[in-house]
């Protein structure tokens, strides 16, 4: 029997011990707001050790925040509420708020996409690229009505058939029109402008992914003064004498009522120009998600029984402001993330001066700077609003220059990839950090996204997403056609590309591949194509494979390379050039070196097994690739990730490559932020020096270990032969919630964490002085 | 414990409304949750962080609660729910992309002498599928599904509810649960045999 075979195989799910503490960790950190309070900042960073791990799930519980669960109520309708809005209504409903197609051929040119998509091939070509198929053109709108409309349908295809607005709509009704065509986004191929003015100093900057566009990052300097974010406030240390520190200004992050936080930080050493985001929330109209039920209740003495209309009468209910026709205790106020940015001029570090300040609606996904503008990206999440009674409009996201008010993004400036999506909007904004007078350009894009990627000219937002819609809605045709859809990939990633030649801002196109990706370092352009590296599949162990994919400029697909290393999961990515080279891991850790300098065909040129994984790679020069990730060991069939490895790999012979030599901390256990977040990464290619905040176990004693939290410096020399520096360990000064980084200025290393700032001497390790913050 | 199977209309006879205990919620009800998180969700990383979720959730809105459906029920729905949100894109691209996941702090955990790092989840990942060997064919075909699929194939198979039960559960007409059903018995045919 199917059931019995079902449950003997769920049956041995169980929920461990170390979850369930972890869970009620996380309950106990107050994670069900939306926002982190001080407060629990200030917990977390005395309980660091011991409730890290409830952070991990209070991250994505703060993200969520409580606005998930206004859904459930709704399940929990009685009958009767149901027949208030039965399918027939509701459809008719629609049909009235159809918005007019001001394009035929663009509806045409969907369908006809949407059928082609029907009819792919199976074939078992690798180069075959007829497996991913094409979003619709990207639409655009002039009225609010036609996107409103659209968000509807699609929330309820989406909701099992309930609505927005709480009408119910029937199942599957979403058919893949497209409605309301206004005009479709000009697609204009932009040439590349002139350099970003590399640097000669002698100072680290933040290790980004692409030269010339700048990524916040909580520190920065200019050889001079740096800058750095720690718990909400910005500190401005003078370090032109590493012996004597001074902090010269300090801007506290955190809002007198405690809604805003300080996030991160731009500077541009050219202009002193310093840019600091933060993330925000204010309390938007109430929405009610639950109608009235039944008839006599709530403000009316219509009751039936004469004992419950004499208490309605000589009671009646105090809640006269609730909205008519819904239940005046069942509501919530929802609270509406911003994301803001603020410019000061600091060429007097001492008393920054303010310039601008913009803020947009949604949460803060990623930003970056190239030149004079910062590309702000956020996004809105739409459930935020979802009850009975809303007003619509609300959802349409909103910016505010300086303390002004919230305006709505124009609808012109509001498009729709692919309404089956519609869950979020993902909100862009270019703010030139200078001139104050240079209004802001936003885009808003119906749709999500959750990692971003830009080079100079064009910003692209991927993100991943499940292609639910391919089973429901084109069931029965894809069954017609004899498509098999359990063999097509459930994750999809979508991408999403924004023109940003010489600051500004314009939606360009949007494509979509097969299979999930890792983070932005997974994307690149090279040569006027897109390129990204995808892992398919992903149920449980199995069926799980790797891709490279290869789009032009409109994001059509070029070329791919499919299939890669099945079973296995991309750990980390490098795009260099005409070289991609790739790491994943199951058991042991396989570096692909695939040359792209043909993008129709991509082809592997080599491969490298080792024991051990890498989560970053960093190239140093040409040939040489650092890599940060974790030695393994075997337990049985369990590969099990111990201490922190750093290798060098040489690809000189790219159908050979060798790893030059590795150094491996820790027994049982071994971190690197850098892992997880390169900016933590400090590279000194031209002195070859690399430092990294580390935590690794040592053995001690006879029993037991000893934990090092510190700060690991290693030198590179051309043959990629690394050497063990120094370690800066357990240093008061430097110790604290979060990873020590560090800044290299001349011969002066200075270590930055929650308390202070200290300096050591780069020949002997001496410290030559230390400041704190805290007093 | 699958067993407990009460039927919707069953008065809930462990936890009322205003006691919502979590601790008792975890004795009763953890493995479920995290089995209906597990269907949905695929992989046991996502799962485990869908479980907090679920119950972070029930913590701060217990006062949700109406009492009109058995406890069990209730947390059955927002585990779906919660699911559904991961599984819609900005969620799981959240969950799984390094920019929102890892960009913030690393966490640690010492609750077991032995710091293990949790970010990315990812070589926890490739250890735990291992450790749970390889997944039945059925279970395979299971995962598939599309949610709303799921959604029916759990409650009817594994939660044993009738046709009528799974419609109010999850608030949809009881054709459209026969619709879905046999659109997912279909899918799942080859393990059909004799149903």
């Amino acid at each position: 029997m199917f059931s019995d075979k079902f449950k003997k195989d769920l049956d041995p799910i169980q929920a461990d011990p170390q979850l369930i503490n972890r869970t009620r960790n996380a309950i106990s950190q107050g994670t069900g707001t939306k926002m982190p309070s001080p407060l629990a900042k200030k917990v977390r960073i005395a309980h660091r050790r011991y409730a890290g791990i409830a952070l991990a799930a209070g991250l994505v519980v703060l993200i969520m925040g409580g606005a998930v669960l206004l859904s459930q109520s709704n399940l929990f309708r009685n009958q009767a509420g149901k027949d208030l809005s039965s399918p027939d209504t509701a459809a008719a409903a629609l049909a009235d708020s159809a918005p007019e197609i001001v394009s035929e051929e663009v509806a045409a040119a969907t369908t006809q996409a949407a059928a082609a998509e029907t009819t792919t091939d199976s074939s078992d070509d690798k180069t075959s690229i007829t497996n991913d198929f094409r979003d619709p053109e990207i639409l655009r709108f002039n009225n609010y009505e036609s996107i409103l409309n659209i968000l509807k349908k699609s929330w309820a295809n989406a909701n099992n058939g309930y609505s927005f607005d709480g009408n119910y709509l029937e199942d599957g009704m979403w058919t893949g029109e497209t409605t309301a065509a206004a005009t479709t986004a000009a697609a204009a191929p932009d040439t590349a402008t002139g350099n970003y003015a590399g640097d000669e100093k002698s100072y680290s900057t933040t290790n980004v992914q692409v030269e010339g566009v700048d990524e916040a990052d909580i520190l920065k300097n200019d050889g001079e003064y740096i800058y750095y974010l720690m718990n909400s406030t910005l500190y401005i240390v003078d370090v032109r004498d590493p012996s004597d520190m001074k902090l010269v200004a300090s801007l506290n992050g955190v809002s007198a009522d405690f809604t805003e936080y300080f996030m991160d930080i731009f500077y541009a050493s050219d202009t002193k120009t310093l840019s600091v985001i933060s993330t925000g929330y204010y309390n938007g109209t109430p929405v009610y998600y639950e109608e009235e039920s039944g008839t006599g209740t709530y403000g009316t003495t219509s009751a039936t029984d004469p004992v419950s209309a004499f208490i309605d009468f000589i009671m009646p209910e105090q809640d006269t402001s609730a909205k008519p026709g819904y239940d005046p205790y069942n509501y919530y106020t929802p609270t509406i993330s911003y994301t803001k940015l603020e410019t000061y001029d600091v060429s007097n570090p001492e008393n920054p001066a303010k310039i601008r300040s913009f803020s947009q609606e949604g949460s803060y996904l990623s930003s970056r700077r190239v030149g004079d503008t910062v590309y702000l990206i956020t996004t809105e999440y739409l459930y935020t609003y979802y009850g009975y009674g809303t007003d619509m409009a609300e959802v349409i996201p909103k910016t505010m220059t300086g303390d002004g008010t919230w305006d709505y993004v124009a609808p012109e400036d509001i498009f729709i990839v692919n309404p089956d999506y519609a869950d979020s909007f993902i909100v862009v904004s270019a703010i030139d950090t200078r001139d104050a007078e240079h209004a802001a350009e936003t885009e808003a894009v119906l749709g999500s996204g959750g990692t971003v990627y830009a080079s100079e000219d064009t910003l692209y937002i991927a993100g991943t997403v499940w292609d639910d819609y391919i089973y429901s809605t084109y069931d029965d045709l894809y069954q017609t056609n004899g498509k098999d859809t359990s063999e097509d990939d459930v994750y999809k990633t979508k991408i999403l590309s924004f023109s940003i030649t010489d600051g500004t801002l314009k939606a360009k196109a949007s494509g979509k591949v097969n299979g999930s990706l890792l983070n932005q370092y997974s994307m690149d352009e090279y040569d006027g194509y897109f390129r990204i590296a995808t892992t398919s599949g992903g149920w449980w162990s199995s069926g799980t494979s790797n891709n490279v994919f290869v789009l032009d400029d409109a994001l059509e697909p070029v070329s791919k390379l499919t299939d890669l290393a099945p079973g296995e999961s991309i750990y980390s990515v490098r795009f260099s050039g005409d070289r991609i080279y790739m790491v994943t891991f199951e058991q042991v850790d396989p570096l692909f070196v695939i040359d792209a300098s043909n993008p129709e065909k991509l082809e592997v040129l080599g491969t490298l097994k080792i024991p051990g994984y890498s989560n970053y790679m960093q190239m140093l020069g040409d040939n040489l690739i650092l890599a940060v990730g974790n030695a393994t060991r075997t337990e049985g069939e369990s590969v099990i990730p111990t201490g922190l490895k750093i290798a060098i790999f040489d690809v000189t012979d790219p159908s050979k490559p060798v790893q030059k030599s590795y150094l491996i901390y820790g027994a049982s256990y071994g971190y690197s932020e850098v892992q997880y977040n390169p900016k933590a990464l400090l590279l000194d290619i031209s002195r070859g020096l690399i430092g990294l905040p580390v935590s690794f176990d040592m053995p001690s004693g006879d029993f037991g270990s000893e934990y090092i939290d510190g700060f690991l410096l290693l030198s590179v020399n051309e043959e990629g032969k690394l050497s063990h520096k120094n370690i800066f360990k357990n240093y008061e000064a430097y110790q604290g919630y979060g990873s020590s980084r560090g800044v290299l200025i001349d011969d002066t290393i200075f270590l930055l964490a929650t308390e202070g700032i200290t300096s050591f001497n780069l020949t002997d390790y001496s410290e030559l002085d230390s400041l704190s913050f805290t007093n | 414990m699958h067993t407990d199977t009460d039927p919707l209309t069953a008065p809930e006879k462990t936890v009322t409304v205003t006691v919502l205990d979590v601790e008792e919620l975890f004795t009763l009800y953890a493995d479920d949750v995290l089995r209906v998180c597990s269907v949905y969700l695929g992989k046991r990383s996502l799962a485990e962080d869908a479980f907090q979720d679920v119950f972070c959730k029930v913590c701060t809105k217990a006062d949700t609660y109406r009492g009109d459906t058995p406890v069990k029920y209730w947390l059955l729905t927002i585990a779906r729910n919660v699911c559904r949100d991961y599984l819609r894109s900005t969620w799981l691209s959240r969950v799984i992309s390094y920019d929102e996941w890892t960009e913030r702090k690393p966490s640690e955990d010492l609750s077991n002498g032995r710091r293990r790092i949790r970010d990315g989840s990812r070589e926890e990942n490739a250890v735990i599928a291992r450790a749970d060997n390889e997944t039945s064919p059925l279970m395979a075909a299971v995962l598939k599904l599309p949610p709303r699929y799921k959604d029916v194939i759990l409650l009817r198979y594994y939660y044993d509810l009738n046709n009528d039960e799974i419609a109010r559960n999850l608030n949809i007409a009881e054709s459209s649960v026969r619709s879905r059903l046999f659109r997912a018995r279909k899918k799942l045919s080859v393990f059909m045999e004799g149903e």
